[in-house]
């Protein structure tokens, strides 16, 4: 990857977009109110200077790109949340001594397969580098294709609103008129459909190593 | 009389000044409901308000909008902000370092007594659907030309001046950020509107009978009733600025 020789009308855009992405992750934050926004702010504001040339490249305005941003790390807070209070949480001890996750999850970022983040997340990093991020989420796609292939449109459905886009599983339940439990019931049997498939695709890519 | 204590804290690299307000509770106050209101006048500024007693608030573009009025805080507050503001200013004068800059952060406490921090009188006006759906529409047309407007003030980027064309860029982006932000918030952005304000005085990418048109769209731009007035201002300056690219 070339890098391009910084100027100071280079710089002073640097400059001026972290400071807009710092701006606009306070306007949001301040109104959702979730944590001190100066926080979330100051770790976004970072996560741009470690590659600013890259997500300005992929995001020419920096407004916008803080709007994707916090609304990934809502996301992603949600959904380690529920991960850490449902099938995350609770850590055994492996062979090795070392403790892992019970179950792995593809509902947050616990670990999946060979111990790489959600899929959804991959799909949606707004962070990630842009050359990267491009070949990653094509295989993402694709495994994620692959692995909803048996899942009716229904079950597919509400794991992407569920799962990808942060909503709670009574407002998925109330949308479809239908009762929490059944809904959490058929989220749980696409989860488990998705992680046997996870797993049988893991095994198949160690196999042709 | 009982005093609160407020805790100030002031960014100089991207110009944004929190505070919370520490109050003793009251005698009486266990197992009662606390009345918590959540003010967001505009897209740079919210205030919370707890039993009427100011809690938090949070301003964007602190700096600039010092200059240009009061800020939408209690005024007992404000020698204490402008003297933070100023100083923290100052001690980042000279760091160039842009991750320096953003972690730099300046602290004032000051104790203040809670009449002073008590939540003006004035009811709250929500507008109906469908002056909500008007706002939003308008609020997209200004959004357009605001980012026209940008793109024509680029072209006023001279090419044998680096400290001008730092101006204009300068400029530019401001301009860009207020139309996004307008665009996402559907509402004013008093803090975006005073930067541009300061930054378009600061440079001289405008003929002075221009400056004076922007000058009258940004101030339009502040007041929602006004906003047809502003889209006329900005189209008669973006006239202006194509007609004549180069100054």
């Amino acid at each position: 990857m070339t890098h391009t020789k910084p100027t100071d009308r280079l710089d002073a855009a640097i400059r001026d977009y972290v400071e807009a992405v710092f701006r606009e992750v306070m306007r949001v934050a301040a109104r959702v109110r979730r944590g001190d926004p100066g926080d979330l702010a100051d770790e976004i504001s970072a996560e741009v200077l470690e590659q600013p040339e890259a997500i300005m490249a992929r995001y020419p305005d920096p407004v916008r790109y803080a709007r994707e941003r916090v609304r990934h790390a809502g996301i992603s807070l949600d959904r380690r949340d529920r991960v850490q209070r449902g099938e995350g949480a609770r850590l055994f001890a492996d062979g090795d001594g070392q403790l892992r996750p019970g179950r792995v999850g593809v509902a947050g970022d616990a670990a999946v397969g060979e111990g790489g983040p959600s899929l959804f997340s991959l799909l949606a990093d707004p962070r990630s580098r842009f050359d990267e991020a491009a070949v990653d989420q094509l295989v993402a796609g694709a495994l994620l294709r692959q692995c909803l292939g048996q899942a009716s449109r229904q079950q597919i459905t509400e794991l992407l609103l569920v799962d990808a886009l942060g909503y709670e599983v009574t407002e998925v339940a109330a949308l479809f008129v239908q009762c929490r439990e059944t809904v959490s019931r058929r989220l749980s049997a696409t989860r488990r459909l998705v992680r046997d498939q996870l797993v049988r695709a893991g095994a198949q890519e160690g196999a042709r190593r | 009389m009982t005093s609160a204590h407020v805790l100030l804290r002031y960014r100089p690299g991207a110009d944004v000044l929190t505070g919370t307000v520490t109050v003793p509770a009251p005698a009486d106050a266990s197992g009662r409901d606390v009345d918590e209101v959540v003010e967001t006048p505009d897209a740079d500024t919210t205030l919370t308000w707890r039993d009427g007693v100011l809690s938090s608030f949070q301003l964007v573009f602190a700096a600039a909008r010092t200059g240009q009025g009061p800020l939408p805080l209690p005024p007992a507050l404000w020698p204490t902000v402008d003297t933070l503001i100023v100083t923290a200013l100052h001690a980042v004068d000279d760091v160039h370092d842009v991750g320096a800059r953003m972690r730099a952060r300046a602290e004032a406490t000051c104790e203040l007594p809670i009449e002073a921090l008590m939540r003006p009188a004035h009811a709250d006006v929500a507008g109906s659907p469908h002056q909500l759906a008007l706002a939003r529409r308008t609020a997209e047309r200004l959004s357009r030309s605001l980012s026209q407007l940008a793109d024509a003030v680029h072209t006023r980027v001279p090419v044998d001046d680096e400290v001008e064309a730092l101006h204009t860029d300068h400029l530019a982006r401001l301009l860009r950020e207020l139309s996004t932000t307008l665009d996402l918030h559907d509402t004013t952005a008093p803090g975006a509107t005073a930067a541009t304000r300061v930054a378009a005085r600061a440079g001289e990418t405008f003929a002075p009978a221009e400056l004076e048109l922007l000058e009258t769209a940004l101030t339009e731009l502040d007041d929602p009733a006004e906003w047809s007035l502003a889209e006329e201002s900005l189209e008669s300056l973006l006239t202006a600025l194509i007609s004549q690219p180069d100054r």
